[in-house]
C-alpha cells in the first residue's frame, strides 16, 4: 500500500470517528425508530378509523362546498395555466435566449456541474461554484466572467475586450493562480457566453422534445413563473449522443427568462448533471464601466504569462504554457 | 370477526400480502437498526442540521416502505437506503442554497455538548464544511464503510472515476484541515 493511501485511510478514520462521535443520541434515535417501526406497521394493510355514521350530512356539506370551491375558483385557473403548454413556454423560453440584447448585462448565478461535465474541469472547479458575467451586448465579444467559491475565492476567470485587445485566462490548481494575458486579440469567434447561451437552448430543445413534460405556476421572488418539469426516467434507457433522464426549468411567465434549470442524463453513455440557478440579473449603462471591468488582475503569488493572440484561444493558452517550460538540455 | 370500528383501507390486497406485511416491517426495522444510525450521520454531515439529518432519514425509511410495498426489488439494501438518503440530502442542499443564504444571525444549530474532547473533532467537521458538497458526500460515504460501486450508485458518479474523485475530495480535505496536516500523496 503507498504512503498517501494510509494517509488517506486515517484521514476516512478520523471523519468516521467524527461523525459518530455526532450521534445519534439515543432519544432521537428512538424518536427515528417509532416513526420507522409505525410507518412500517402500517404497511400494505393501513387501518383507518371508519367515518361515523352521524357525521354523514357533514360530509355532504363539506363535498358540496368542495365542488362550489373547485367549479368557481380552482377550474377558471387551472384553464388559464393549460393555454400554455410545456413545449411552448420552451420554445419561448429558447427563442428569449437566442434575441438580441443591448447594453451591459450583470448576471450572477450558481452553476454546480457532475459527471461527465465535472471530469472536464479542474479540481477546483468541481462542486457548486458561484458565477458573475459581465456581458458587454453593444461590443460583440466583449465580457468578463468569473468563477468563485462560497466563500469567494476566484477558483477560473475570462475576460476578453476585442476593444482593447486583449484576452486574459485565469486558473487556480493546486492551491496556486496562472494568469495568461494575451494581446492583439480579435473578438472570438464564440464567446463564452455564447456557448453557454448555446449549450442552454440545446438543452431546453431537448426538453421539448419530450412529451411528458408538466407544467405549473410557481411563484419566484415577486413574479410568476412557470415550472417545466421532466420525470425521473428508469435508467437503461441508451441514445447516441445526449439524453436527458429529468430536467427542470423555471422560467418567468412575463419574458420567458431561463432563471433555473437542472438535468441529468447521459452524454455519450456517461452520466452527467448540471444545475444553474440565477440569482441576479442587472442592466449597466456603457458609462458605468470601465477597461478594467473586463479585465483580470493577477493577485500576489500568482503565475502571469503573456504572449501574443491568435485566432485560436485555446490554442493560445496551450502553447504559452508549453513554452514557459524550460527546455531540456540537449543530450 | 371483523375489528369494530375499523375498515380496511385497502380491501382487495391479497392475503399473501397481508401475511408479508408484517414480515417486510420487521425487515424494515432490522434495516434501521442495521443502518439507520450511520444514515443519520452521512445526513449529518451533509447538512449539518441533527433535524434537518433527522428528517431524512425518516423520509429515507418512508420511501423504503413505499418501494417494498408496490413490490420493488432490493439486492443491495445498505447500497440503496444510502443512494436515497444521499439524494434527499441533495435535495435539502439545493432548497436551502436557494433560500437560505448561511449567515451567523440565522445560525442556530447547536454547538457540541463538549467542545474540549475533540479539538480534532471539531476541525474535522469545519473540514467537511469547508469542502464542496460532493466532495463531503464521496467522505462521508466511505466513512460509512460503502465500497466504490456504493459510493458511484450514492454520488450517481461513475465507479472507476470513485478512487481518483475520493482523492482529491480527501487532499482537499486535509487542505481544509490545515498545512500541518496536508497529505503527502
Amino acid at each position: 500500500m503507498k504512503d498517501g493511501d494510509t494517509t488517506h485511510d486515517d484521514l476516512v478514520e478520523r471523519v468516521r470517528d467524527t461523525l459518530a462521535a455526532q450521534g445519534p443520541d439515543a432519544s432521537r434515535l428512538g424518536a427515528m425508530r417509532r416513526r420507522v417501526t409505525t410507518s412500517a406497521s402500517r404497511g400494505a394493510t393501513t387501518l383507518r378509523e371508519a367515518p361515523s355514521r352521524r357525521g354523514w350530512w357533514i360530509g355532504s356539506v363539506t363535498i358540496t362546498a368542495a365542488a362550489s370551491l373547485m367549479l368557481f375558483l380552482l377550474l377558471p385557473t387551472v384553464d388559464r395555466q393549460t393555454t400554455v403548454s410545456a413545449a411552448e413556454i420552451l420554445g419561448r423560453s429558447r427563442a428569449a435566449l437566442a434575441a438580441p440584447a443591448a447594453g451591459i448585462e450583470v448576471l450572477t448565478y450558481d452553476l454546480a456541474v457532475e459527471g461527465v461535465l465535472a471530469d472536464l474541469l479542474p479540481s477546483e472547479q468541481a462542486g457548486r461554484l458561484t458565477v458573475e458575467e459581465l456581458i458587454d451586448h453593444d461590443h460583440p465579444g466583449r465580457y468578463r466572467l468569473l468563477k468563485m467559491t462560497a466563500d469567494g475565492e476566484i477558483v477560473g476567470a475570462i475576460a476578453d475586450d476585442p476593444l482593447r485587445g486583449t484576452r486574459v485566462r485565469y486558473l487556480r490548481a493546486h492551491g496556486r493562480g496562472y494568469l495568461l494575458r494575451f494581446t492583439d486579440a480579435g473578438a472570438a469567434a464564440l464567446s463564452f457566453p455564447a456557448l453557454k447561451r448555446v449549450a442552454l437552448q440545446a438543452f431546453i430543445a431537448l426538453m421539448e422534445a419530450e412529451t411528458n413534460q408538466a407544467v405549473r405556476d410557481i411563484p419566484c421572488g415577486a413574479e410568476s413563473c412557470y415550472e417545466i418539469t421532466l420525470p425521473q426516467e428508469p435508467p437503461g434507457m441508451r441514445t447516441p449522443l445526449v439524453s436527458l433522464a429529468r430536467a427542470r426549468a423555471v422560467v418567468t411567465s412575463t419574458d420567458a427568462r431561463l432563471i433555473e434549470f437542472s438535468a441529468a442524463g447521459q452524454i455519450a453513455d456517461r452520466p452527467f448533471g448540471i444545475e444553474f440557478t440565477l440569482t441576479h440579473r442587472g442592466l449597466r449603462t456603457g458609462a458605468s464601466v470601465t477597461d478594467a471591468d473586463f479585465d483580470i488582475a493577477p493577485r500576489p503569488g500568482d503565475v502571469v504569462l503573456e504572449g501574443n493572440a491568435s485566432s485560436n484561444p485555446m490554442w493560445d493558452v496551450v502553447e504559452r504554457t508549453l513554452a514557459a517550460i524550460p527546455r531540456e538540455p540537449a543530450r | 370477526m371483523a375489528p369494530q370500528g375499523l375498515v380496511a383501507a385497502r380491501p382487495s390486497v391479497s392475503t399473501h400480502a397481508i401475511d408479508a406485511a408484517p414480515a417486510a416491517g420487521r425487515d424494515v426495522v432490522a434495516l434501521f437498526d442495521l443502518h439507520g444510525p450511520g444514515l443519520y450521520r452521512l445526513a449529518c454531515a451533509m447538512l449539518h442540521d441533527p433535524d434537518s439529518a433527522q428528517d431524512v432519514v425518516q423520509d429515507t425509511f418512508v420511501k423504503l416502505i413505499d418501494h417494498l410495498g408496490s413490490g420493488g426489488r432490493l439486492s443491495n439494501a445498505k447500497g440503496w437506503l444510502f443512494t436515497v438518503c444521499a439524494h434527499a440530502c441533495r435535495d435539502r442542499q439545493r432548497r436551502a442554497w436557494r433560500w437560505l443564504p448561511w449567515s451567523a444571525e440565522v445560525d442556530r444549530r447547536p454547538s457540541p455538548d463538549a467542545p474540549d474532547i475533540g479539538d480534532t473533532r471539531e476541525a474535522v467537521l469545519r473540514g467537511l464544511r469547508a469542502i464542496g458538497a460532493r466532495d463531503r458526500l464521496l467522505v462521508a460515504l466511505r466513512a460509512q464503510g460503502l465500497s466504490y460501486q456504493e459510493i458511484a450508485d450514492a454520488a450517481r458518479i461513475r465507479p472507476a472515476s470513485v478512487g481518483r474523485l475520493l482523492a482529491r475530495a480527501l487532499e482537499r480535505l486535509a487542505r481544509a484541515l490545515g498545512p500541518d496536516e496536508e497529505l503527502q500523496s
